[in-house]
Parts: C-alpha cells; structure tokens; sequence
C-alpha cells in the first residue's frame, strides 16, 4: 500500500512538472550580427571604422540583445576571418555585404546607419535600423528615430539617447515577427519548372485518376505545408512557383526542420509517380526541373 | 360631528407635519476600469514613468486604480513615443490565463518592479477623488520576471 501511495505521489509531481514545463515555451537563442550600413562602393570595414557614431549605435544594439540574453557575432571578428579565408579583401566593395552575412551564420543580421544633422535651432542624430533574416532576406522590423535637439557636437550622446528609446522598440519588433514565424511557420519558396527535353507539361496527366501534374504537385504542397497555408506565384505550361511555403520551425522530434528534407521527400514523392527531378536549394530557395 | 371634524383635520395636521426623512444619499462605490489616460512622462535606462489619470471614493483607490492602469496600458497596449511603444503581451486574452499574471497586477505584485509612484495631481469633487500619479516601472525587470513565469516568451525562436 504504501509503495502504491509512493509511486502515486511521485506520478502526480511529474505530471504536475510536465505541466509546468509546458506553460513555458521553449525557444532557442537566433544568433545576430549588427552591421553598420554601407553604401554602394564602401566596405562594411570601411562604413565601420570611420564612423564613430555608426559605431557607438552599433555598440548600444549590441548591448541591448546582450541584455535580453542573446549573444551577437561580433563583425569585426567575422571580417577579419572572412579576410582570412580570402572571401573579402579590404578593396573589395559592399556587393561582398552577403558574403560576409552568410559567412557569419547569423540567422539575423541588424542594419544600422547613423546620421548627425545640423540644424540653427540645435543639433541632432537621425538612427535608423532595420532587422532582416539572414536566411530569406524578409525584413523583420524598422525603427527610425532622432534625437531630441541640443546646442551640441557630442553626437555619440545623442545617438546613446535616440538608440535607448528606440532599440527596445526594434527587438520586440523582432520578437512579434519570431513569435508569428513560431505559430505559422518559415516561408520558403518552391520552384517546379520542366526541362526543354521533358516529356511533361503542367497539363500532363501523370496518374490513374487523370490530374494533371500541376494538380499532383499543389496537392502535396497542400498536404506538407505547415497549416496548410501556401502561395501561388504563378503557373505556365512549363513552371509552377510558390512563391509562399509555410514549413515549421522543428520537426516531429523537436530538432530544427531542414529545408533539405524537404526537397528530398518531395523529390521522392515525384519519382513515387515515375517522374524524375533535379533539385537545387540556395538558402529558403527550391528549384526543381523535371526530366 | 363638530369634534369628528375637528378630530380629522387635527389628524391630517399631525400627518402633514410628519419630519420628511432627507433621502440618504447612497455613496457611489467606484470598481477599477482601465482607460487610455496613460502618457508618458520620461524614461531613461529602463525606467518608465507614465502620468496615469484615475478616480475614486477616496485618495488610496484611485492612487491604486491609476497604478494598475499604468501597469495594464505598459503591458496590453505599449506607451506611444516610449521605449516600450509596443505592448509587451501581444495577447492579452490568452495570457490573462496565467496566474502570474492577474497575481502581478491584481495582488499588488507590481510593486515589485515599481520603483516610483507620486501623485502629481489630486482634485478632489462630491464623493471623489481624480489623481494624476506619476508611476515608474522597471521594464526589463518586468519583462524577466513574465518571461520566467511563461507569460511571454523569451527573446528567440
């Protein structure tokens, strides 16, 4: 009996743990850089260093994801290895800005320019930062903000005073976006066109029942598309483009999903109807060309 | 009939002369409504100071109303030209689920991360009192303290 009441008792703790546990989603950490914006024809290195308000901002977004507990890759780390590796020389223009962003392995990556105005009524600082995926390049939030007006050239204190209102503002930004990705998934864009060679058409009817291949392809786009939700871009004889598919975070094991997996299994699902495909994935980008 | 006559109108006399009892005057009991009359008033490292507007019965109420009414505006509906323009609970009705939360603002929890509250403004009129209260609270303390309770999620993925 009292082994009973033990078990019991050691059962209802656990359920009443589990419970707490689930009341409490659990989120894993993005990593994100902060990088200066540059115009056409200034490096990142460049746009950082000979901008000391440019840097003082930098250095407060920084400390703001600090203080909600989220480490930032440091860009001057990730230049210097980027340089390393050869992929960036310092003559090399802000076109290699993607280079570096995709080096870093940051899944967001923070813009951020800073600009002094003078004015006869008194100075001020115009700061202006801008939140993106790393992986689809969707922008993820906007904040401009100016400082108040002063009869100063301490410029960095203006930017300190603009960038305290305002950063607090871009991460919960950030944060309703993450919030929208966790309930309704990532987008991913799917691209199905056919080979000059190919027999198929979109019209072709592929199985028993009489659809057409377009039909076929939409159907399982449907089915595995995370809450069913989807997009079509357009459809021709020869290509069918998604141009919104919804995917979820994590998979049935609660590891990260992998767009890979996904190309593979609607590869499969192709051959499974005796149809051959190439894929080619270049980030939340799937390009498929049947055979 | 003389004394019957006189009888009457000496009763209708003393009827008319009955004291006419002053109806009581029935106090209004004031409930807790949040309204937007919520604006800021300075920030700085954190520190929210919002002039929320309240009235009630007497002077302790409506100082408590308009400290929960700047603690619920913060919360449910962001602080225009703030640091926290933006809402930290994007939905209210689910989270008003948690008992952290009704804890925190219904149970004086807020006092916690309130580091100020001072009556800015009292006017006081027949059976109540409007107060203008300054409160200031401690914004990334909150926010930790409803992340850790599961009322909001934390920064990430």
């Amino acid at each position: 009996m009292k082994i009973v009441k033990t078990v019991l008792i050691i059962l209802l703790l656990s359920a009443g743990r589990l419970a707490a546990q689930g009341t409490t989603p659990a989120n894993t950490q993005p990593t994100i850089m902060v990088i200066p914006f540059s115009q056409e024809g200034t490096s990142l290195r460049t746009a950082y260093e000979q901008n000391e308000l440019v840097r003082v901002a930098i250095t407060k977004v920084k400390e703001a994801f600090d203080k909600r507990g989220v480490n930032t890759i440091d860009l001057r780390a990730k230049i210097k290895q980027t340089a390393n590796t050869g992929a960036l020389q310092e003559d090399q223009k802000s076109d290699l800005k993607d280079e570096v962003i995709n080096n870093s392995g940051a899944d967001v990556y923070v813009e951020v320019e800073a600009n002094a105005n003078y004015t006869n009524t008194g100075n001020s600082v115009t700061l202006i930062l801008t939140a993106y995926d790393a992986f689809s390049g969707e922008s993820y939030a906007n904040k401009v903000g100016n400082s108040p007006k002063f009869y100063t050239t301490n410029f960095e204190k203006l930017v300190e005073k603009v960038a305290d209102t305002e950063i607090p503002n871009l991460l919960n930004t950030i944060q309703e976006k993450f919030n929208d990705v966790i309930d309704n998934g990532r987008t991913i864009t799917v691209k199905v066109g056919i080979h000059e060679n190919s027999k198929f058409k979109m019209e072709t009817e592929v199985d028993k029942e009489g659809n057409f291949l377009s039909d076929v392809i939409e159907d399982y786009i449907v089915e595995k598309s995370y809450k069913g939700k989807y997009h079509i871009q357009g459809m021709t004889a020869n290509q069918l483009t998604f141009d919104i598919v919804k995917v979820p975070l994590k998979d049935e094991s609660g590891n990260n999903f992998r767009v890979s997996r996904f190309a593979s299994d609607f590869r499969r699902f192709l051959r499974s109807k005796e149809i051959q495909c190439t894929q080619t994935i270049n980030g939340n980008s799937l390009v498929f060309t049947i055979n | 009939m003389k004394l019957n006559t006189i009888g009457l109108i000496c009763t209708l006399i003393l009827l008319s002369c009955t004291s006419g009892k002053k109806p009581v005057e029935q106090k209004t009991v004031y409930e807790y409504q949040r309204s937007g009359m919520v604006n800021l008033s300075r920030q700085q490292n954190g520190l929210l100071s919002v002039n929320s507007i309240q009235t009630a019965e007497d002077v302790n109420k409506a100082v408590s109303f308009a400290e929960i009414n700047a603690l619920e505006n913060i919360l449910f509906r962001g602080i225009p030209g703030s640091l926290q323009a933006d809402p930290i609970i994007s939905n209210e009705k689910e989270a008003m689920t948690k008992q952290a939360l009704t804890k925190l603002i219904f149970n004086e929890g807020y006092r916690i991360f309130m580091t100020d509250s001072r009556l800015i403004e009292r006017q006081d009129s027949k059976n109540a009192v409007t107060v203008t209260q300054e409160v200031t609270f401690d914004i990334p303390a909150l926010r930790k303290h409803l992340e850790q309770n599961g009322v909001i999620r934390k920064f990430g993925l």
